[in-house]
């Protein structure tokens, strides 16, 4: 689904990013997990060619990101607030969104039913325009929006962070459900969730990736803690 | 205390993205800054010439100061209107251990410094220096400066006492300004001759500058009042207010029809709707339509039709020209989402000109009724509509690539200078002045015929070459991309 080579972005002297070479075959759970300024929003954003790459080229299902914009119609995201419109309440957002990939407001209707325990009643019909709403809410709106129009890869920047213990939970369930043909990245700080629900999780440090775990679920938790602690960290 | 909290304001002030722009912007304003501050300096030197030829049987001191009377309730609507109260700036030290009333008499303190305040300095200084201390003496000039200086200063008590008391709706301000004008209608007519009670009071300030302690004393009165007010609640929800429920729309239907352009166009008409800052900007474009009727008299004299095309122009571009500035970077908080997700960027720059193309059709059917005025405004209407459609729009579409300046819509319109770079003094050129100068040349060599003609085909050649300028256009917004996105993640 997605190869990367020879990938690095550098600001200045300073290197956000450094991959030799990185693979996520279709249907992938894959967590990405290191500590600020470790690259991960860095790598999200090449995938979306939001950023330039200065060496090295993104490749999803075979073309370049920067060259074409077919990989658009397949991929669906979430990095930040920047995703979404303030200005508009959350119907019309998301219809907004349906309509870029051809869906009419009760087809959109129809694929938020499966949300409404995600989104405990606090987003449709709320009422209010989307700039006046919570974080955490506007997280569940973000990712909601991030699968409109039946991706194929969805990108998921920080999904659990700023969400109540219960729609952590739920967000959980949500991704363990989607269809196993979905390619899922996921960024995030919380160890116990990642590894919950990815199968592969790549470790970044300093723009590098210094782990790739793949298969290993039952100890994949401690690795990372012990790695987070400080306790056996290689460089 | 104070002093600390000033100096973080301070702070603020300097460190602000604003000074982060090109070091030639910020050169450019500053120029602009001191020519309209010599203007005033200098207005301000010839302001007895001025009053002495305008009224001549008065007193240019007893002039000045009856015109006062009038400076000052504008000014009291003015601020009622535009000023806002920045109880929010206090947020960070609610928590310290800094007393309440302390940060009140520092945020009423600092309200002191605003330039609306410092203005009338600027203007009666030269002239205090000029008249008023030759003939009566630095003492009393000085007791004039202060009283006039205490008139901005209860204002800006008052004014912010005002607007933190009453709620600002529109019948209320339609009220207050009608109130107002009944009074100044009331002085001229001498029924409450209001304004030569100012000029008595401020001559007997000149005859006995002790006097001048009455004002002094009025000012210190009116800062009690924003300061009880404040001081009996300033909590964060009394600061933030209450926003009652909104409905989401289905749109309109007409725009449907457009694909999905039709729904850019519809994202951009929710944008003016619910945004202050391009709310105000086009509501102030239609006060700009009203601009050709004072070049009707050119027509009469038959003389210039460059100088009425000119003001045809002018109020015919200004919606798009003032909503185009930011064209792109309205939408710098989602930029990304545009971006990332699909959005065909043809149809997103198509939804924009269909914009500009309802701006333009509306200014076109309000202007075409200075045809009853005189017939021969109607080719200029028509010729200045083409030139809207086939030149300038195309224009600004491509300009706005290169406003790499985070706006934020939500805030006001008013001296608010954000996302204003080199593209918007670029913008100005070739939108109001170049077809001008064509015309001006072509009317000089061939008659105004000509002129309007030739510009008008352009136009013309210009909408039926739609296809190709909105495929370069395109080509050069994916070519800004990168640095656009970039730009817009560094917001304040």
């Amino acid at each position: 689904m997605i190869h990367l080579e020879q990938l690095s972005k550098k600001y200045g002297d300073k290197v956000a990013l450094d991959i030799d070479q990185l693979d996520i075959p279709a249907g992938e759970r894959f967590g990405l997990v290191g500590n600020n300024g470790a690259g991960k929003t860095t790598l999200f954003s090449l995938l979306l060619d939001l950023i330039r790459p200065t060496t090295g080229t993104v490749w999803s299902k075979e073309t370049a990101v920067s060259n074409s914009d077919t990989w658009k119609d397949y991929t669906g995201a979430f990095i930040d607030e920047s995703f979404l419109i303030g200005y508009k309440t959350p119907e019309e957002y998301f219809n907004f969104v349906g309509q870029l990939y051809g869906m009419n407001p009760s087809d959109v209707k129809l694929f938020l039913e499966r949300f409404t325990e995600f989104f405990n009643g606090e987003i449709l019909d709320s009422g209010k325009y989307i700039r006046n709403m919570s974080k955490g809410n506007k997280k569940k709106i973000g990712i909601a929006a991030a699968l409109l129009g039946s991706p194929e890869l969805i990108i998921l920047d920080e999904p659990f962070a700023n969400l109540d213990p219960s729609s952590q939970i739920r967000l959980k369930n949500l991704i363990r459900d989607l269809p196993p043909e979905l390619t899922v990245l996921i960024s995030s700080h919380d160890l116990a969730h990642v590894t919950e629900v990815c199968q592969r999780i790549v470790l970044l440090e300093d723009g590098k990736v210094i782990r790739d775990i793949k298969d290993a679920p039952e100890r994949t938790l401690e690795e990372l803690e012990a790695y987070f602690s400080g306790e056996e960290r290689v460089s | 205390m104070i002093r600390s909290l000033l100096l973080q304001s301070w702070q603020a002030q300097v460190r602000s993205p604003f000074w982060e722009r090109g070091l030639v912007v910020n050169i450019l304003l500053g120029l602009l800054a001191l020519y309209l501050l010599a203007n005033f300096l200098f207005a301000g030197y010839f302001l007895d010439v001025i009053l002495q030829n305008s009224v001549p049987d008065e007193h240019p001191i007893a002039v000045l100061s009856g015109i006062f009377f009038f400076t000052w309730i504008a000014g009291l609507l003015f601020r009622f209107l535009m000023q806002s109260f920045p109880v929010i700036d206090i947020q960070p030290y609610l928590l310290l251990p800094v007393k309440r009333s302390k940060l009140f008499h520092y945020l009423l303190f600092r309200s002191v410094f605003n330039v609306v305040n410092l203005f009338p300095l600027v203007f009666i200084l030269p002239f205090t220096f000029k008249v008023v201390s030759t003939e009566y003496g630095a003492v009393a000039q000085l007791a004039w400066i202060v009283s006039v200086m205490c008139l901005a200063l209860f204002n800006n008590f008052v004014g912010f006492y005002l607007k933190r008391q009453f709620n600002m709706s529109p019948f209320a301000i339609l009220g207050a300004f009608v109130v107002l004008c009944g009074i100044a209608y009331a002085d001229t007519q001498e029924l409450l001759p209001l304004s030569d009670a100012f000029a008595n009071a401020f001559m007997a300030i000149l005859a006995n500058p002790v006097l001048s302690l009455i004002p002094v004393a009025l000012v210190v009165l009116a800062y009690q009042l924003p300061f009880r007010a404040l001081r009996s609640n300033a909590y964060l929800d009394a600061v933030e207010g209450r926003k009652g429920r909104v409905e989401s729309t289905e749109g309109i239907a007409a725009l449907r029809r457009l694909g999905m352009a039709g729904q850019f166009v519809q994202m951009e008409l929710l944008q003016i709707a619910r945004n202050k800052r391009p709310k105000t900007m086009l509501l102030m474009a239609v006060l700009i339509l009203f601009y050709p009727f004072f070049s009707l008299e050119y027509l009469e004299n038959g003389e210039s039709f460059s100088m009425v095309f000119l003001f045809t122009l002018m109020a015919t571009t200004f919606p798009m020209a003032t909503y185009g500035q930011f064209l792109i970077a309205w939408e710098s908080s989602f930029f990304n989402m545009l971006m990332a997700r699909r959005v065909p960027l043809m149809e997103y720059m198509k939804g924009k000109y269909y914009l500009f193309t309802l701006f333009n059709v509306a200014a076109f059917c309000v202007c075409l009724l200075y045809g009853l005025a005189d017939i021969r405004m109607i080719p200029i209407v028509v010729v200045s509509f083409l030139v809207n459609m086939g030149i300038t729009a195309y224009i600004i579409l491509f300009l706005s690539t290169y406003n790499s300046r985070p706006v934020n819509p939500e805030k006001s319109a008013f001296m608010n200078w954000e996302g204003v770079g080199a593209s918007q003094f670029l913008l100005v050129l070739p939108a109001f002045f170049l077809p001008v100068v064509i015309h001006f040349l072509l009317q000089w060599v061939l008659g105004w015929q000509w002129g309007l003609a030739v510009l008008g085909m352009i136009g013309i050649v210009g909408i039926l070459l739609h296809r190709p300028i909105m495929q370069a256009v395109v080509r050069q917004l994916s070519r800004r991309k990168y640095d656009l996105i970039d730009a817009y993640k560094q917001e304040e």
